[in-house]
């Protein structure tokens, strides 16, 4: 929490939002981040500028938008521990941290970092005993590369799976020096959790990334 | 009639050009017909848009009468894209823009844009200057690019009343579409405590969902001339600009309907 939740500064600008909104603002949509990009390799060639030098042509008529679909509703507000004051300087309570941050702020039942092997390296509310539960990331993030397979899709990174009717089990793939990891979440079907995942799978990078943080990545390196 | 949209805000640096320009070319890339217009002096979209800075058919031509409309708007070469200069090449154009910006003449042109393009985009130069004022007061909504920084939050009241005051005096339709969190830095926890705390003190439909995160693409694409997603391996950004172009378009159909007697969707056909 920020020192900004308690300043007048914040509370005004509050109320004057309301009043620019108007008393009937509804609840939106979940957040949703842009990734940032990675460093790719650079391009054959400079682009080309979009305009032309003092071009008075008009333009040509287009065609009407298609109608777009309506946000989705407001997230619930899902029961978790409070929070835990975590300073320190394993990297265990450091992505436990993560973790329960990405689930009070996506409104997620619970969250797990798995390796490769179906371990478990993290864990925050696990729905079941953790290793069942890294399992179960292991399982599906090999789903995910078998999408390369069979669709021919070399960009899928994450795999969603209804559990019953109410929530779903989404799995996140991502790399680490090389190293697959997985990052599992529950959460209710209608939460559009993409947005705070891809928030975490940055912070969780680079606290895996230090050196000394996890046997295997600092052997890579080494 | 097209929809007039101001990106603005009240501090510079924080993303309103990029801003204006990215979403412009995501709704043209969707097939709307959009105009930008760049209204600072400073002319950010123009050099952004990798035009010069120097120009004898803008802004500043058509209000001093020399050009008319249909002169001072450039069309992009490969989309319904189109930007409007202000034509200021001389410090002294700057005050006489200002000056010059007469009310009913910039009204006239705005209006006279929406009714060619599907989406007039207007980025703003930063604060609350007079030509800022008019331009946003010809404008049928607002969105507003705000960095997850304590000052910005802390000097946001005085810019919220100045909108509540546009509405009041001059644009009694005037809209806020919402409020983009830009360029943040998601490793940096403090300005992930802001999101969070913002998000949860303010309305709910106060920020929209797409966060434009800070990175050096932005540079690369300043550089050139060209919106960020010129650039394949910036293809994230790219996506992030349309999901916001097209949370943009939700935001503004839904504004149209309040106060309508409907809400349901366009049909197809």
């Amino acid at each position: 929490m920020s020192s900004l939740i308690h300043s007048s500064e914040l509370k005004e600008s509050i109320a004057l939002m309301r009043m620019l909104l108007g008393e009937d603002a509804a609840g939106e949509t979940t957040e949703h981040v842009v990734s940032a990009a990675g460093a790719g390799p650079a391009p054959a060639a400079s682009p080309e500028p979009i305009f032309a030098d003092e071009s008075t042509a008009t333009p040509a008529p287009t065609p009407a938008a298609p109608p777009q679909s309506e946000p989705t509703g407001p997230g619930p507000e899902v029961s978790i521990e409070p929070p835990e004051a975590s300073e320190s300087l394993y990297r265990g309570d450091q992505l436990e941290s993560c973790l329960h941050a990405l689930c009070h702020r996506g409104g997620l039942s619970g969250a797990m970092i798995a390796d490769d092997n179906g371990f478990a390296v993290a864990a925050y509310n696990s729905p079941v005993e953790s290793e069942v539960f890294a399992a179960l990331a292991s399982v599906l993030g090999e789903t995910i590369d078998k999408a390369a397979f069979f669709l021919g899709q070399q960009g899928a990174n994450n795999i969603s799976l209804d559990v019953n009717y109410a929530d779903k089990v989404v799995v996140r793939k991502f790399s680490v020096a090389d190293n697959p990891f997985y990052l599992i979440i529950v959460c209710p079907q209608h939460i559009d959790e993409r947005s705070e995942v891809e928030l975490s799978i940055e912070q969780i990078k680079s606290i895996l990334a230090v050196e000394t943080a996890y046997a295997g990545i600092t052997e890579t390196a080494e | 009639m097209g929809r007039t949209i101001g990106i603005t805000s009240h501090l510079g640096g924080v993303g309103k050009t990029v801003t204006t320009l990215n979403i412009g070319m995501s709704l043209a890339s969707m097939g709307h017909s959009v105009l930008l217009l760049d209204g600072d002096p400073l002319a950010g979209l123009s050099l952004a848009a990798g035009q010069g800075r120097r120009t004898d058919r803008g802004l500043y031509q058509y209000l001093q009468g020399s050009h008319s409309l249909e002169e001072i708007i450039h069309t992009a070469k490969d989309s319904g894209l189109a930007l409007v200069r202000t034509g200021v090449s001389e410090p002294a154009h700057i005050f006489a823009l200002e000056q010059r910006a007469a009310w009913e003449k910039l009204w006239q042109a705005v209006r006279q844009l929406a009714d060619r393009y599907d989406y007039v985009l207007i980025d703003t130069a930063c604060g609350q200057s007079s030509l800022t004022t008019l331009l946003l007061g010809s404008a049928d909504a607002v969105v507003m690019p705000l960095p997850c920084r304590t000052l910005a939050v802390k000097s946001l009241p005085l810019f919220l009343q100045f909108l509540l005051r546009l509405r009041q005096t001059i644009q009694p339709d005037l809209r806020f579409a919402g409020a983009i969190f830009s360029m943040v830095d998601s490793l940096n926890p403090y300005e992930m405590d802001i999101i969070a705390d913002l998000r949860q003190s303010f309305p709910a439909s106060t920020f929209f969902s797409t966060v434009i995160p800070l990175d050096r693409a932005f540079e690369k694409a300043a550089a050139h001339g060209v919106p960020v997603g010129i650039f394949r391996e910036y293809d994230d950004l790219a996506r992030g600009y349309t999901d916001l172009a097209t949370e943009l378009v939700q935001r503004d159909r839904k504004l149209q309907n309040k106060g309508g007697s409907s809400e349901q969707p366009d049909p197809l056909f």
